[in-house]
């Protein structure tokens, strides 16, 4: 038997995300000698998993003449191939990946990698991953890392999908909106437990690219196994490192890096990065000594991971993600003469110990334990807030995977459970949060909150789901989530599904229907036990075509009901008497050949709220109307150089007018008189990011320079209205016109 | 300044790009009211307090003036029952130690404390109107609380001498502002705002403001008006013009 092992490249053919190894048993590995007239010849193998062996079932396998095949129960495929033709793989669950040219042979094993080498929650049943729901995506580092406008951030670059955007202004860094929604209603997730900051100051994600495995977004409708959401789920898998030593490091004008990974032992394989920011060092020099900057912004994050194959069944990995954000300025008020201070400082640390077991007869058991340490402090003026959280998660789930059940086709079972005890200490002396007459910052006369003491926390849930197959184009899964928010004694029952039907090898329908919680924990409402979570019902119908091998389509139609929704009531204190509603329209188009890469992304919605159930329905804070992102990249045959360039376009974010105001006297101050709610919007925002790539491939290493220039031709978005002391005067507050953004990256 | 300096922080730690040109509170350059007062800002049961409101027109040139219209502006129909308002006159009149002491009664006020009803009112000027709440106080407690009176009105310095009407500055000068009133200068409660028809203020929120007068300053006379409020919501004011020269 004669075997032969050789890669490719992910960075030599656009769009394989990781390296796939291919191997030939018992047929010659050399092309078939060249002729004129190119000869169709007939290929044929098994898919099987890189880690597990196992075959793979239902992987779309396409050549690039257009020929398809998809893999049986037994992983096996056969395809009629042009001696020039590579091959791709596609597969729920696992990276995509390419195959070629010049294969041949009618055994030929093809092993592709599930989506994270180790400890990913999404490779959850032997090859068959719970999938995204329509409007989601599994997102691939190499394409979205060269997104332009994103200085090569991975997950800066989430903005490119439908419906999806980065707040700016006060309180960004902080979110990201997902269709319509409040920040607060999605969560991030690293290796299945809670992020509490996914981005530093400047949108810089706390996570470098080169430490990211993969990211799943999913924008709603999502699995039971993710709770405490009421809109949708970013879920980071943190990259363990590969067999092979390597290093990268990266410098910009923002922030350095660096990276190192490889194998400890034959068991054993290691990845750790660190990051610090330096605009500290350089924007005070630029900034006016009078001003008072004390501390600039700067950052640092870091992450450590360790996995170990302990044996032929159990895999455990142990992470550690950190992140830390400061900006201190202090200053002397001109007017009143006096010290005046403001102070940021964010930051947690989070420590995750994950084991996988993979049994006999298809039982997998994933574990989990984190604990979490969490430091907020922001001051300006009077108004502060200071907490310290500390939060132990355990989480675990057991599935079983069976080919057939009461007449049901390849049936995978999945049953778990999460507890997360939180203690978090407040100490706080601030505005109130949603005091509509906050349009101007530092207004002192609305109501305060104080409070100065600890709260316990208690969230546990537990799930259960089946998916299984109707016949070989229909597939469906119907499960149910139970969270229990003790402080709050409110528990919910969440029930979810969606089936999918997929009637050709390129076209597939998806429905996804469910009801989510989101537990009242975000800021001030932490101070109020007796009102409970907020909850939504959410219904996606999606379609995916495949137009030739090169195009993908996407379409989702979706409904969210949104009720319970915290608001404070006519005396100022919260109550679940609000009603939300968000539904629209997304559509995601892809394009990939050798050397082209092209997205299109829009979304069309329209998000409401309404104070009370009989209330007038208004804009919700971050209704979008459309949303629109095109982009390109283009690399040159040898791969030495590539070019980006994206176009977004976005509806302005809405505002509540200030229509006059009346002059308090005694305080010398003015309360603002608000027009209807959210009835006006910022103008329109739209720019143009450019990226020139240049690869230098030496003996050992490889170096990489990049110019990534955000907003090209400087059309400066409005970021939040500015008023004059009595309100007669209004002016637009604009982020930053242009951003460049160099990089120099080295690869070992 | 204070939001100043709260936009430049959000400036810098949020990559915003502001530092929006808005009038300031200091800047006389639209018609506006600068306070509310009472001639007896805390009344006792039955006493009787007329109400104006301090406004300058476009030019800064300060006058007082009785509203068009005027309430009690508290929605606590017991506080509403504890003063009255006589259009016209617009004075304001505190109810009867009975009511008053209902009042505090049921709000739970202390004895030591007065009781706080608020009034609004609308006054018309330089073609405008604008509306203004201020708080009266009532049935005000025992010593150590200062008088129920407003302070004495401020007697203007400029570079520690009376302004008068020959008081210049020119362009390029940097001159200090502030006022002699011992007795209003000893209360730490004291605020204090100064606002000038040209030129740049600083410290307009102290004791003694300073005046930086540039190029883009104006050539003529300039209107300063400083008012100050005690903690009993006492205000008087005072203004004076000077003459800026090149």
């Amino acid at each position: 038997m004669q075997k032969v092992r050789f890669t490719v490249s992910a960075w030599l053919a656009l769009g394989l995300l990781t390296p796939v190894a291919v191997e030939a048993q018992d047929a010659p590995n050399t092309p078939p000698a060249a002729s004129a007239q190119p000869s169709v010849q007939a290929i044929s193998g098994v898919i099987k998993d890189s880690k597990s062996k196992q075959p793979i079932i239902g992987a779309v396998v396409t050549a690039k003449s257009g020929t398809t095949a998809i893999t049986d129960d037994k992983g096996a495929f056969t395809l009629d191939v042009l001696p020039t033709d590579t091959i791709n793989i596609d597969a729920d669950g696992f990276e995509q990946a390419i195959a070629g040219p010049a294969l041949s042979g009618t055994d030929l094993i093809i092993t592709i990698a599930p989506l994270a080498l180790i400890g990913d929650e999404v490779v959850q049943i032997k090859g068959r991953a719970p999938v995204p729901v329509s409007g989601g995506a599994r997102l691939s580092r190499q394409e979205l890392a060269t997104v332009p406008g994103t200085g090569g951030d991975l997950l800066a670059s989430l903005d490119v999908m439908p419906g999806v955007s980065l707040p700016v202004g006060p309180g960004g860094g902080q979110g990201i909106i997902i269709r319509g929604s409040a920040p607060q209603d999605s969560r991030f997730l690293l290796d299945g437990f809670d992020i509490p900051q996914l981005y530093h100051l400047f949108n810089r994600s706390i996570i470098p690219t080169q430490a990211v495995a993969n990211l799943e977004f999913q924008p709603g409708a999502f699995d039971v196994k993710f709770g405490r959401a009421s809109s949708g789920i970013i879920s980071v898998t943190s990259r363990g490192g590969n067999e092979k030593t390597e290093a990268v490091s990266e410098v910009s004008l923002i922030d350095a890096y660096v990276l190192a990974s490889g194998p400890i032992n034959n068991k054993a394989r290691y990845l750790a990065s660190f990051r610090r920011s330096y605009v500290d060092a350089w924007l005070p020099s630029v900034v006016p000594k009078d001003a008072g900057l004390l501390t600039a912004p700067r950052y640092y994050d870091g992450i450590a991971r360790i996995d170990w194959n302990n044996s032929a069944h159990w895999r455990t990995a142990l992470t550690v993600v950190g992140s830390d954000d400061l900006t201190k300025l202090v200053r002397n008020d001109d007017q009143t003469d006096k010290e005046f201070g403001f102070s940021a400082n964010t930051g947690f640390v989070r420590g995750i110990a994950a084991a996988y077991w993979t049994g006999p007869k298809g039982l997998t058991l994933d574990l989990g334990v984190s604990a979490l340490t969490q430091r907020i402090s922001f001051s300006v003026g009077e108004q502060y807030l200071n907490i310290r959280s500390m939060a132990f998660s355990t989480r675990a789930e057991l599935a079983k995977r069976v080919e057939s059940f009461g007449g049901l086709q390849d049936v995978a079972f999945r049953v778990g459970g999460e507890v997360e005890p939180k203690r978090t200490q407040l100490d706080l002396n601030l505005r109130r949060s949603d005091s509509k007459p906050q349009q101007d910052f530092m207004e002192d006369s609305t109501p305060r909150n104080r409070f100065d003491g600890t709260v316990n926390i208690q969230d546990l849930g537990t799930w259960a789901t089946m998916e299984a197959g109707l016949s070989k184009t229909i597939r469906f899964t119907a499960g149910f989530r139970f969270d229990a928010f003790v402080r709050n004694a409110a528990y919910e029952v969440q029930p979810r599904g969606d089936i999918t039907w997929k009637p050709t090898d390129k076209t597939k329908f998806r429905l996804a229907a469910g009801r989510y919680t989101r537990p009242p924990e975000y800021r001030d409402e932490l101070l109020n036990k007796d009102i409970g979570p907020e909850s939504s019902v959410q219904t996606a119908f999606g379609i995916e075509q495949k137009i030739g091998n090169e195009i993908s389509v996407q379409g989702t139609l979706y409904d969210t009901e949104r009720t319970g929704l915290v608001k404070r009531n006519t005396v100022g204190v919260y109550e679940n008497q609000g009603r939300g509603r968000t539904f629209g329209a997304e559509v995601l188009a892809t394009y990939r050949s050798d050397q082209i890469f092209a997205w299109l992304a829009y979304s069309l919605a329209r998000s409401t709220q309404r104070d009370t159930a009989s209330g007038k329905d208004y804009l919700f804070d971050f209704d979008q109307t459309n949303d629109l992102v095109i982009a390109s990249t283009y690399k040159t045959r040898n791969g030495k150089w590539q070019f980006g360039a994206r176009f977004n376009y976005s509806t302005g974010k809405p505002f509540t007018p200030i229509t006059g105001a009346i002059f308090n006297s005694d305080i010398d101050g003015y309360i603002p008189i608000n027009g209807d709610i959210n009835s006006e919007r910022f103008r329109a925002a739209h720019q143009l990011d450019l990226r020139i790539d240049h690869i230098w491939k030496l003996k050992d290493w490889s170096l990489s320079a990049f110019l990534d220039i955000n907003n090209a031709y400087a059309n400066a978005p409005v970021i939040q209205n500015q008023y004059n002391y009595d309100f007669s005067q209004r002016a637009e507050v604009e982020g930053l016109p242009i951003l460049p953004s160099i990089g120099i990256k080295g690869e070992l | 300044m204070k939001r100043l300096a709260i936009q430049f922080a959000l400036c810098m730690t949020l990559g915003l790009t502001s530092c929006v040109d808005l009038s300031q509170r200091w800047e006389l350059d639209h018609a506006r009211l600068l306070a509310v007062k009472l001639d007896v800002p805390a009344l006792a049961p039955g006493q009787q307090a007329t109400l104006t409101a301090v406004v300058v027109d476009d030019d800064g040139v300060a006058s007082e003036i009785a509203p068009t219209v005027a309430l009690v502006a508290s929605q606590d129909p017991i506080l509403a029952k504890t003063i009255a308002i006589q259009p016209g006159t617009w004075k304001v009149v505190a109810g009867s130690t009975e009511s008053i002491a209902a009042a505090r009664a049921a709000l739970q006020i202390p004895a030591d404390q007065p009781v706080r009803v608020q009034v609004g009112a609308r006054f018309s000027f330089a073609g405008v109107e604008r509306d203004a709440v201020k708080e009266v106080l009532l049935g005000e407690g025992p010593p150590p609380n200062p008088p129920p009176q407003n302070p004495v009105a401020p007697v203007l310095l400029l570079a520690g001498q009376p302004m008068t009407a020959a008081s210049t500055a020119k362009i390029g000068d940097k001159v200090n502002f502030s006022f002699g009133n011992s007795t209003e200068l000893a209360d730490p409660m004291l605020s204090v705002q100064w606002a000038i028809s040209t030129g740049k203020l600083t410290k307009s929120e102290t004791n003694a403001a300073t005046l930086e007068l540039t190029t883009d300053s104006k050539i003529g006379p300039a209107n300063i008006v400083v008012v100050i409020r005690n903690s009993i919501g006492g205000v008087s004011w005072s203004s004076a013009q000077l003459q800026i020269t090149p």
